[in-house]
């Protein structure tokens, strides 16, 4: 508000710097409960491998081992705490707490995938009123004691007060969340949730568990998940890979099961969530089992994802010692679709899943010889064994003789009939088109003598 | 599982170990009151036409409004077999009751026994569901199914499917995560504690995902029931009550443990029911010594003659003042 003793010389600026609550809500706002976390546990990774760089060796292999970070989550806190080197006091002094990543912060990690020097901050801000940071690097601990609501009495001070820690507990960083938001508590307090959490590392930090990190969540280990695809005599996954603007880029795709011999009526959510495009920046997933135009699926004029193409799956690795170039968003849960590498990615991933959709219906010719020869490939780990580009193989498919022509028999019955039928059938769980062909096959040989 | 031996099958109309079960409920639920004024309450059951957990509820509770639905096909005969006046027989399907059900309907808080003879399924999953997302705070459920872990596992021989990922199928993350490996299904014992586990997990995830609240604090649930029995198959009842956030705290006062162990399920009465029948002649033998320690009993039982096995003898010390007597009449 102006008043009439200022003069206009001191009107010439108009405060453009945000409050604070309003960045609090600002930031915590577009981003999961899951999401957060995941950003902690980004930077536990980072801080392993920046002791891995300080250390000297190379990251290969099993170049992870021995680095963990352990999750408690309960309706009264939330304690993430690592052994990976710890936040040293003189990062913690100019960037750790610092909101966005400075311009003169140092590049001292390979393969980042801390982006934006927010996720701590946000993680704290979206899950609890209070938290406690202790670093322990290997000289000079130091602890953080964070208040959010005396935090925000201050416009002007954005800073935190460090305090030095005693003691020679092991080298890591522990972060405590404590007077929890009810919501936020009611999640943990949730065991479904837990689950999800547990579900969703496993599935996004399957290619660092895979290098020997460790992660757990009230004391169950994650489970190392390993994504395999199909290759055999007839069937090859494609590995196409190349470089782009500093950035490596990867592409595998295939089989990841063999297709259906038909497709059921009724699918389920949990069978299909597998299948569909991938995308990994440096290790980490960002898209999981996607059936929507973030990737191939109905982008300008390509196929919308259909059941038929149930067994494919696709990974899109990007790696850069740079995070800034990988096609991800602060999220890291979505893709920047308008990024022109990834849209370079985009053409190369439609060709390979071109010659798969195409196959789909090829083999409809002749489902069961497609069908054996599909089951006859082993799994191999895209991980370890697909590295050398390879052309996509897919069963050849020959036309059998056309048979007699086919009608398609269609009716409505009760649901709890069907399920009957399907029960005395054997099987509960039998689609209500099985239920359909096995009667009317039972009515042939039982009323007409015909198998 | 080894067959029993023929004097140790139950007759399946007395259901010793269902009794038990139901005593262990109401006794539970009596716990609540009179904090919780549970006989201002509505009593929600599958009465069939014997009504025995409606006339506990009644005497045990003094609840005196009281749903039970039954097939409409047998409501006619529900409604003739019914004790109290206060019950009014619903015909029809849980599900078709519950989507009936009006606001006002949902307005008073409920005790509901959903107490099925089947599996957990797609059916019971959304009755749950739709029940712990409209029920006023403060109501409780108990919800028991079959356990035995073929009805989770469809297909036959080689082809059948795991368990686990039948109940993955049904309730995705409900499931623990460490339940199983991919390819291994849980052992046939501990099958029914995973599905426990699993459903109260479920109902947990269910209000938080209702989004429910109380004042701007949302809703919890807190298990009350974790049991199995065993007459002839072998069921759970779990179950628990849809609370806000001032019925948490008085629940941990009448359960003296805090908020955190309370939605671990430590509140839940626990306990696995499978009694052997035993005759008239037994029981009188055992009671005239109990109370008393498991030892003293070990060695009572060998002294007198009673040719029990011991640990058959421990299950009836535990439990001995909730053991039904059936007797035969004339009338």
């Amino acid at each position: 508000m102006s008043s009439p003793q200022q003069s206009t010389s001191e009107l010439k600026r108009a405060k453009g710097s945000p409050t604070k609550d309003f960045f609090v809500r600002m930031i915590t706002r577009d981003i999961t409960l899951v999401d957060c976390i995941l950003d902690l546990l980004d930077n536990a990774i980072d801080g392993a491998r920046r002791s891995i760089k300080r250390q000297g060796s190379a990251l290969s292999g099993s170049g992870l081992a021995g680095y963990r970070a352990n999750l408690t989550v309960g309706n009264e806190r939330f304690v993430v705490d690592d052994n990976c080197g710890g936040i040293s006091l003189t990062d913690a002094v100019e960037y750790a707490f610092h909101f966005g990543r400075r311009k003169d912060a140092p590049h001292d990690v390979d393969h980042s995938i801390g982006l934006y020097g927010i996720g701590m901050k946000r993680a704290i801000f979206k899950i609890g009123r209070k938290a406690r940071i202790e670093s322990r690097p290997p000289k000079e601990s130091f602890a953080v004691e964070v208040d959010v609501a005396a935090w925000e009495q201050s416009d002007d001070d954005w800073d935190f007060d460090l305090s030095p820690l005693e003691g020679n507990e092991e080298i890591g960083t522990r972060i405590v969340i404590n007077d929890l938001y009810p919501q936020i508590a009611n999640s943990f307090a949730d065991p479904t949730f837990v689950n999800e959490l547990i579900r969703t590392m496993a599935r996004d930090y399957a290619f660092v568990i895979d290098k020997g990190f460790s992660m757990s969540v009230n004391g169950t280990e994650v489970p190392r998940y390993e994504y395999r695809l199909k290759e055999g005599e007839d069937v090859t996954p494609a590995v196409v890979e190349y470089t782009d603007d500093g950035v490596n880029v990867r592409i595998v795709a295939g089989l990841m099961k063999e297709l259906d011999a038909d497709i059921p009526d009724e699918l389920r959510l949990a069978d299909t969530e597998a299948f569909g495009w991938y995308v990994v920046c440096n290790d980490r997933v960002v898209l999981a089992g996607d059936k929507s135009d973030l990737t191939v699926w109905g982008q300008q004029g390509f196929n919308v994802w259909h059941p038929q193409y149930r067994g494919f799956a696709g990974f899109v690795f990007f790696e850069s010692d740079d995070p800034k170039k990988l096609p991800w968003t602060t999220t890291k849960r979505e893709v920047d679709v308008s990024e022109p590498l990834y849209l370079r990615a985009l053409a190369r991933m439609k060709d390979v899943t071109s010659q798969f959709t195409a196959y789909t219906n090829q083999r409809k010719a002749d489902p069961v010889e497609a069908k054996k020869a599909e089951l006859a490939a082993t799994s191999v780990s895209i991980a370890s064994d697909l590295k050398t580009p390879r052309s996509m193989k897919l069963p050849k498919v020959e036309g059998k003789i056309p048979g007699e022509e086919t009608v398609t028999v269609a009716y409505q019955r009760p649901r709890g009939q069907v399920k009957e039928i399907a029960e005395s059938l054997g099987n509960f769980n039998m689609s209500a088109r099985e239920v359909g062909i096995r009667t009317f096959e039972y009515y042939r040989k039982m009323e007409l003598g015909k198998s | 599982m080894t067959a029993s031996p023929s004097f140790q099958r139950v007759d399946y109309s007395l259901r010793t170990n269902k009794h038990i079960e139901r005593r262990l409920v109401f006794d539970h639920l009596r716990r609540l009151q009179p904090t919780f004024p549970l006989s201002a309450y509505r009593y929600l059951g599958l009465g069939s036409m014997w009504f025995i957990d409606f006339a506990m509820a009644h005497r045990a509770l003094g609840i005196e409004n009281m749903w039970s639905i039954e097939r409409p096909e047998g409501a006619g005969r529900a409604e003739f077999n019914k004790p109290y006046s206060c019950i009014e027989v619903k015909p029809g399907s849980v599900s078709s009751v519950l989507k009936a059900m009006r606001a006002e309907d949902w307005a008073k808080p409920t005790v509901a026994w959903l107490d099925y003879d089947g599996r957990f399924d797609e059916e019971v999953r959304e009755d749950c569901e739709r029940y712990l997302k409209r029920a006023k705070v403060g109501s409780v459920i108990a919800l028991t199914v079959n356990a035995h872990r073929n009805s989770y596992r469809p297909g036959q021989g080689l082809e059948k499917v795991n368990s686990i990922k039948t109940l993955r199928d049904l309730i995705g993350d409900a499931v623990p995560a460490d339940a199983a490996s991919a390819n291994a299904d849980v052992s046939f014992d501990d099958f029914s504690g995973v599905l426990s586990k699993s459903i109260l997990n479920f109902m947990s995830g269910a209000v938080r995902r209702s989004g429910r609240e109380t004042e701007d604090l949302p809703d919890r649930f807190v298990p009350l029931f974790q049991l199995h029995h065993e007459d002839n198959a072998p069921m759970i009842t779990i179950g628990g009550m849809v609370a806000s956030w001032r019925q948490l705290t008085l629940l941990e006062t009448i359960f003296e443990t805090d908020a955190t162990r309370l939605m671990a399920g430590e509140a839940a009465v626990k306990d696995s029911l499978d009694l052997i029948p035993i005759t008239m002649k037994e029981k009188l033998a055992l009671d005239r010594l109990l109370p008393c320690s498991p030892e003293t009993l070990a060695q009572q039982i060998v002294e007198m003659g009673i040719k029990l096995e011991p640990e058959e003898a421990e299950k009836y010390r535990r439990l001995y003042t909730h053991f039904p007597v059936f007797a035969q009449t004339m009338i």
